[in-house]
């Protein structure tokens, strides 16, 4: 992790949801504090999480936004979803109807979410390789369908859990860069008018705590 | 009394538990499934099977007897308290102890126990049951309520969650949901339920100025966090794992201080329009 944790260039909020019991708390605790816990209680609500990691020289904080999956919830999940630049989908490999389940939380995405919001499929607990009940290839093929990205991954052993944030949190920074370069190129420092559900933190402030965090 | 609501649970059970196996009961059973094992406050007991099967009982027959809001996460922990209660008449130690041993308990008892367990639990969610119906407007008309309150009885700590961008939301919601369970150590929330049991809607309207009491006995810290992710983060995992019932004691005093002051006398928060 390297840097202060409270000295970063850009602030992503990405949120995981998915089916209850897919391992979307594992997940967040495997990336934010290198833990795995077997035994979990369920996520009531939402909690929450942070870690930086480095993309082009640049510091990326992630704030990640952990939901209950129970469908009850969705009403008060959805406001969540706020601000996010990213989602990580999660279904269990070893659980069909978790898989099934994908679209409806897609249908989630797009009535409550940004339309510009990365997201990236994510396959859980590939380390249960005996019970698999839903194949990769058919996973990547509806991902690709969506335009989604895709990865398979394991909170217990650790496989591809830091790539999976990696390459997403790498995927919005290319976007939102871009968009910066484009909109304002004279100063990428500012917030962009079009990219509103970014935060971009001044390079220069180092408390951190000047960014405006209360988007629309 | 006792005896025909217990007979009344157990024929109830003889009637309606075969149907979580049909396809409408489906999500509600998975998901009582899914939650049983999960729950970690009495993780060695919750290793029994036994135990983890009265738990499913309980839950099942009180969602498919409550239509309206059915299972939600978070009502298992519920739970727990009367269990827990019920259960140490039966045995020597605090069921806090690891090692108790349960496979000495006759069938019997255990039934005992489930059923008396099950109308409790009953009786304590009628009276919040709007917190668990669609969209849970229980739960948002309690954290709009705390907001208020907060924001008369310490405004530093008001407006340092305004500044940063905190939403009650973000972190009430499961202080609602739960009772705070999540919050404190069982015996704690077993202190805490011995008097929302004595008081009129404590479970509703009182536990409302105990989280408020909650929320401002860490004024301090919350204030010593300077960003959005500290306040969070400390507000999550509160420090209150040594919490004994003096501290209880504690934020009961507060808690009713302030329900004196507000309940009785609801112009002191006058509705904004």
């Amino acid at each position: 992790m390297g840097t202060k944790d409270d000295e970063y260039d850009y602030l992503f909020k990405v949120v995981l949801i998915g089916d209850s019991g897919v391992g979307k708390s594992n997940l967040l605790s495997r990336f934010t504090r290198n833990e795995f816990n077997l035994e979990s209680k369920s996520t009531i609500g939402v909690e929450f999480a942070t870690r930086s990691i480095q993309v082009d020289g640049k510091t990326i904080k992630a704030q990640i936004w952990d939901t209950a999956g129970q469908e009850r919830y969705r009403a008060i999940t959805s406001a969540y979803y706020r601000g996010a630049v990213g989602a990580l989908l999660v279904y269990d490999i070893a659980k069909h109807l978790t898989y099934e389940n994908v679209e409806r939380w897609l249908k989630e995405l797009r009535d409550h979410a940004d339309n510009n919001i990365v997201i990236m499929l994510v396959g859980n607990k590939s380390d249960l390789r005996h019970l698999r009940a839903v194949p990769t290839d058919e996973a990547k093929t509806y991902a690709e369908k969506n335009t989604l990205s895709f990865i398979e991954t394991s909170a217990l052993d650790s496989t591809n859990v830091e790539t999976a944030f990696q390459n997403i949190l790498t995927e919005i920074y290319k976007i939102v860069s871009q968009k910066q370069i484009k909109d304002n190129p004279d100063d990428d420092n500012s917030p962009s008018n079009n990219v509103q559900t970014i935060t971009v933190a001044p390079t220069d402030n180092s408390s951190g705590n000047k960014k405006s965090c209360c988007n629309s | 009394m006792l005896q025909r609501k217990r007979q009344e649970y157990f024929s109830l059970i003889e009637q309606y538990y075969e149907s979580r196996h049909e396809e409408q009961h489906q999500d509600t059973f998975r998901q009582i499934l899914k939650d049983v094992p999960r729950m970690t406050s009495l993780a060695h007991l919750f290793q029994e099977q036994r135990i983890q099967e009265i738990f499913e009982r309980i839950l099942y027959m009180w969602a498919i007897r409550h239509p309206a809001s059915g299972y939600v996460q978070g009502i298992n922990d519920l739970v727990t308290p009367f269990f827990v209660v019920f259960l140490s008449e039966y045995i020597e130690n605090d069921v806090e102890v690891e090692n108790i041993n349960l496979t000495e308990l006759p069938e019997e008892t255990l039934n005992i126990i489930e059923a008396d367990t099950f109308w409790c639990t009953s009786k304590l969610l009628d009276g919040i049951q709007d917190n668990y119906t669609f969209a849970q407007p229980g739960i948002q008309l309690k954290v709009l309520a705390l907001k208020e309150l907060v924001e008369r009885i310490d405004i530093p700590l008001h407006r340092h969650l305004e500044e940063q961008c905190v939403e009650y939301l973000q972190f009430a919601f499961r202080w609602m949901n739960n009772l705070l369970m999540r919050e404190i150590p069982l015996r704690c929330s077993i202190r805490l339920w011995d008097t929302f049991l004595s008081e009129p809607n404590g479970f509703a309207d009182f536990h409302l100025y105990v989280c408020a009491a909650f929320l401002t006995r860490f004024s301090k810290d919350l204030l010593r966090e300077k960003d959005f992710q500290g306040i969070l983060m400390f507000i999550q995992n509160l420090p209150t794992h040594h919490w004994q019932d003096p501290d209880i004691g504690e934020l009961l005093a507060e808690a009713f201080k302030l329900k004196f002051l507000f309940a009785d006398a609801p112009n002191h928060l006058p509705k904004k329009s």
